[in-house]
């Protein structure tokens, strides 16, 4: 036992002995998640090296908060977690208690009326999804899948999501939160007892909750918090009926306004310029580029490599088609009034044909028809993670966030190129250079752009090979000088033979000192620095971070 | 050596004043907070000298107040508590880029809402508006203040239409927000198809939103960029009136959730007279035409077959308010639409609308949800009736906000100019009822003035949270002292 007994005994005290563990076994699993060996502290090894020293399911604010308030009276590490999608959620040192919040699981509030919905960490997107819809409203359910939490995306990490054209940003989704600060003090941002806004009185202290990618466990614990939601033209209920490839199961009925666009460009110009005329006229309820043709194929049309395989590989149609589909773009109109509905489909088609899109045949007609109308929605609106199959690993790059040109022109493209090149090696999958996610918000007020890459998990070799074109993609563009563009949404991930510390060490004097920022935060905010510091753009307290 | 020679030395002695007049002029405002005169006036030319005065006033240990608008002001935020330098950032009033593509424009602080908005329109484009600002307001001020705006639809977030920022914080280090941090630097950074749109970051920290709500007491902006909208081509605004609110608040949660309509606001009939008419007279004239709830709606139609997009929008919107036994029209009495239509898409004619009933005019606004609205109302009807304010003469404007899921009930209260004893009874008037109305709910999430001690002595964990946030960007208190909780 890591704990010493009195502390551990203490911890059990305010859990219940049933809600805590040191068990090697238990702790042991903490350590593991999924896609762990492209991180540089285990790669090409599944296990991070640091055990937590105890699993704590606190069942409330109030026992977060004793548990939090214990921490710092005996100088113990803690990390807390919701649905632990990835390697972000586990202790990154020696010396953590790991708070899963798996236990706190409520959706405490629908408020209609004023679109938003109040949420405990352990609440799904897929639960509150089946909830809202039953009342007209919908979310913005993230790539990560249906399973993920609502509260650690809302306030912890990131927040691109598949629905962002009309439900926009989750860093922008946000409205009152209740947060176990480090010190173990309780903040509730907006009214006392209200969930309708989080921001004020004066300053917004959503401003040192969040950022651009989350404090991932760096700044306290989460407790319950208020997203936005937007409307849901659809049924109160989706019924579904087996059926299909990807989701083993199909949609009985479309939704009465609902059409599925998806136009292939040959170049980015004609697809970016797609975007800003579908932006411009508020068509879509959703907008992406998933592609190119391997990506697309793999994506809707197999619930295996075997069944992806034998439809379209073996019979040449990803081959044939992947000129033909460089650029596939899906873009979902959802209208509320049969009038709106043909008011939209008519100008997306005059858009469509003007900005050079192709609507091809394959993909609107024989097997591939219902794919796109009834299997396309369930997959988005039930949000499946259906990238990673193809070759059981993926990593992806750092991300950019910005406009359609920028990223296409510092991301895109470079990396295709370099990704072409390891392709070739055979040690990644050769997906045509291509799989980006490319998804817009808010009307294309910006875009998000990641490309994966997708290796064989169980050959070290292969993830090898992928880290190290990652990390290619990174050190060839610094070596442009204006190679850097604004708001990488990593910053400090994507170069995975890298340690956080170097990243940031890496990146920090080209973001305005961020880190310095963030290291002056976190003192002000977590003085005995108790809330695991290993994710949090400041890294690790090393002498190279030198605080005036 | 004295205070202007010191900061005249540093950024020119022509752009620096301690002249009585213009320090009388700046000690206060139309506001309850007592008048305090500063030492000096500086006017900065850029981001190197906020730098420079920032730095010494660092070491002189001298309070820095910053102001990008004309005057008059209202809320007591730019009135020096401990007197120190006004730095009046009005002249640094560059457009910097409209970029129509983006929808967005990049504006020095000082550029003002009668300066910009026709700039816009020459692109097509349009900014989400407050209720028809003061000309001489600065734009990005109004932004920093998070003054509501007018097309929910389009109001994301509070943080709304401001996006990113650059700052000199309180420890004289300067900083850009969200896309616009990274290097190369504006321009470098439109070389290469940026256009500062997204606020968030850099990573894991929302900077501007720790600036915005601040008054002047993290950092001094010295540019953003800002949200613009399409200009539309068809542009229809329609009226429905009621002699209650509640159908019409129906009908404004149905037209938000559908994203039918742009502009989307509620008025009594004072505020939609004082809007229209040019005085007094006008006022009282008018008001008596009209009824008592005005629903004021907009419908657009944009580049791609505008008629068609107004068609639908109308055909769909009737059919809601049908529902509720209201039919929308496009004059209200005399009140013609397109006379509105122009009042909304401007800054204010002199003089400012809320000025022009009785010359002054005192605020009470604050954060509530749609439903909630009518259960301040006659509260606040009977309040007044007890301190002999005349209750027909206050005006009220209801905003809804961030797509709905908020909005902003502001009431204001004319007072006849320089009329003390007027002014003391809508002040009593005005702290018995924010008082009254925090307990039922209210959110003062704006707490200029009064409203400060208020809303912080019952959020310590808010206030020793914020002192955190204060002790890094601004350690030794340099920026506007005195206000909020610092
Ligand atoms: C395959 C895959 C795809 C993904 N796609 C996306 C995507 O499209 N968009 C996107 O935004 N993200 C994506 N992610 C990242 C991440 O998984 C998501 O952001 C997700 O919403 C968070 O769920 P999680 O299970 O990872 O959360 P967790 O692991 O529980 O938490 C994420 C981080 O927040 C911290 N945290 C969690 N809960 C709390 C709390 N209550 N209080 C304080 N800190 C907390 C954790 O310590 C961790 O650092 C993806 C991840 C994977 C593995």
């Amino acid at each position: 036992m890591a704990l010493a007994p009195h502390i551990y005994k203490m911890f059990a005290n305010i859990v219940g002995s049933v809600n805590i563990s040191d068990d090697p076994a238990i702790l042991e699993t903490y350590t593991f998640t999924w896609l762990n060996e492209f991180n540089n502290l285990c790669a090409p090894g599944k296990f991070l090296p640091h055990h937590p020293e105890a699993v704590l399911l606190p069942g409330s604010t109030e026992e977060v908060q004793a548990i939090v308030r214990a921490c710092n009276r005996y100088g113990i590490k803690f990390k807390a977690l919701s649905t632990g999608y990835g390697s972000h959620s586990l202790p990154g040192q020696p010396g953590v208690v790991v708070l899963d919040l798996r236990r706190m699981d409520r959706i405490l509030e629908i408020d209609e009326k004023n679109k938003f919905a109040v949420v405990e960490p352990y609440v799904t997107w897929a639960q509150l999804e089946a909830e809202v819809i039953k009342r007209g409203l919908f979310t913005t359910p993230v790539q990560a899948g249906s399973q993920a939490s609502v509260l650690a995306n809302l306030t912890s990490g990131w927040g691109m999501n598949t629905f962002g054209n009309h439900g926009g940003h989750n860093g922008r989704n946000a409205l009152g939160i209740e947060w176990v600060l480090p010190t173990g003090d309780l903040l509730k941002l907006g009214p006392p007892g209200e969930w309708f806004t989080g921001d004020g009185p004066g300053p917004s202290l959503r401003g040192v909750m969040r950022g651009h990618c989350g404090a991932q466990g760096g700044m306290g614990v989460f407790t319950k918090g208020a997203i936005k939601l937007h409307h849901w033209p659809g049924p109160p209920k989706l019924e579904t009926e087996p059926g299909g490839m990807m989701t083993a199961y199909l949609l009985k009925e479309i939704p009465e306004f609902l059409e599925i666009v998806a136009p292939c460009f040959d170049t980015y110009e004609q697809m970016i310029d797609f975007f800003y005329q579908v932006g411009d006229a508020e068509l879509a309820y959703a907008m992406m580029r998933v592609g190119g043709a391997e990506h697309m194929f793999s994506l809707m049309g197999a619930i295996s490599n075997k069944e992806m395989y034998e439809q379209f590989y073996s019979t040449g149609l990803v081959q044939a088609m992947a000129e033909e589909m460089k650029h596939p773009c899906t873009v979902m109109i959802f209208a509320n009034s049969r009038r709106e509905f043909e008011y939209r489909k008519k100008v997306m088609s005059e858009i469509v044909k003007e900005t050079g899109g192709k609507i091809l045949e394959v993909m609107t007609e024989g097997p591939m028809k219902d794919i796109m109308m009834k299997q396309m929605p369930v997959a988005l609106f039930g949000n499946c993670t259906l990238f990673i199959h193809h070759a059981g690993g993926f990593v992806i790059s750092s991300g950019y966030m910005g406009t359609n040109e920028s990223v296409v022109r510092h991301m895109g493209i470079p990396q295709e190129e370099i990704k072409g090149k390891w392709a070739k090696s055979g040690k990644i999958l050769d997906d045509g250079a291509d799989s980006t996610y490319y998804n817009s918000f808010e009307n294309n007020a910006y875009v998000y752009m990641e490309m994966e890459f997708h290796y064989d998990a169980s050959n070290p070799e292969s993830v090898n090979a992928s880290r190290q074109c990652l990390s290619d993609e990174r050190n060839q563009r610094r070596l442009e000088k204006s190679g850097f563009e604004p708001n990488d949404i990593g910053l400090t991930c994507g170069d995975y033979e890298k340690s956080p510390q170097q990243r940031i060490m890496d990146m920090g004097p080209h973001y305005g000192n961020f880190h310095l920022w963030q290291e002056r935060i976190k003192r002000a905010f977590d003085p005995n620095d108790v809330s695991d510091r290993s994710w949090y753009g400041a890294g690790l307290l090393t002498k190279d971070v030198k605080i005036k | 050596m004295n205070l202007k020679q010191e900061v005249g030395g540093l950024i020119g002695a022509d752009r620096v004043s301690d002249d009585p007049e213009v320090i009388a002029a700046l000690a206060g405002d139309m506001s309850f907070v007592p008048s305090r005169s500063p030492d000096l006036l500086a006017k900065p030319k850029g981001a190197k000298d906020i730098q420079g005065i920032v730095a010494w006033a660092n070491q002189a240990n001298v309070p820095l107040v910053p102001v990008s608008s004309g005057a008059p002001h209202s809320r007591g935020d730019t009135v020096p508590s401990v007197g120190g330098v006004v730095v009046d950032l009005s002249g640094m009033n560059e457009i910097l880029r409209i970029n129509r593509k983006n929808r967005v424009a990049v504006i020095e602080t000082g550029v003002t809402f009668s300066q910009l908005i026709p700039e816009l329109k020459k692109e097509g484009l349009r900014l989400n508006l407050p209720l028809a600002p003061r000309a001489n307001k600065s734009v990005l001020a109004s932004g920093l203040e998070r003054e509501p705006v007018i097309i929910p639809r389009h109001h994301w977030d509070a943080a709304d239409p401001l996006l990113c920022l650059e700052v000199v914080f309180g420890t004289g280090e300067v900083f850009q927000t969200g896309e616009a941090s990274g290097p190369g630097g504006l321009q470098g950074q439109w070389q290469i198809g940026g256009a500062q749109k997204f606020p968030l970051g850099p990573h894991q920290v929302d900077y501007h939103k720790l600036i915005q709500g601040a008054q002047g007491t993290i950092g001094i902006a010295t540019w953003a960029s800002i949200k613009c909208e399409l200009y539309p081509v068809i542009d229809k605004l329609y009226f429905l009136s009621d002699t209650r609110l509640e159908r019409l608040i129906e009908v404004a949660y149905r037209l938000i959730r559908l994203d039918l309509g742009d502009e989307v606001f509620l008025l009594n009939n004072f505020t939609l007279a004082s809007l229209l008419a040019p005085n007094r007279e006008g006022i009282d004239k008018l008001v008596r035409t009209l009824p008592p709830w005005i629903l004021v709606f907009t419908v657009c139609g944009y580049n791609r077959h505008p008629e068609e997009k107004v068609d639908y929008q109308e055909k769909d919107l009737f059919e809601i308010t049908q529902k509720e036994g209201l039919t929308p029209g496009q004059s209200l009495g005399e009140v013609k639409a397109e006379v509105l239509l122009r009042v909304i898409r401007n800054a204010s004619p002199e003089p400012y609308w809320k000025l022009r009933y009785g010359g002054e005019n005192y605020e009470l606004f604050f954060i509530t949800t749609l439903n909630r609205v009518e259960s301040f109302i006659p509260a606040l009807r009977e309040m007044a009736v007890q301190e002999n304010y005349p209750a027909s003469q206050i005006g009220i404007y209801i905003q809804p906000v961030v797509q709905g899921t908020s909005c902003h009930l502001g009431f204001d209260f004319p007072c006849p100019q320089g009329d003390a004893r007027e002014k003391a009874r809508i002040r009593g008037l005005i702290e018995k009822a924010s008082l009254a109305f925090q307990k039922q709910g209210a959110f003062f999430s704006r707490p200029y003035g009064s409203w400060a001690q208020m809303v912080y002595s019952q959020n310590t964990e808010f206030v020793n949270a914020m002192k955190r946030v204060k002790g890094v960007f601004d350690p030794k208190n340099i920026l506007n002292p005195g206000k909020l909780c610092f």
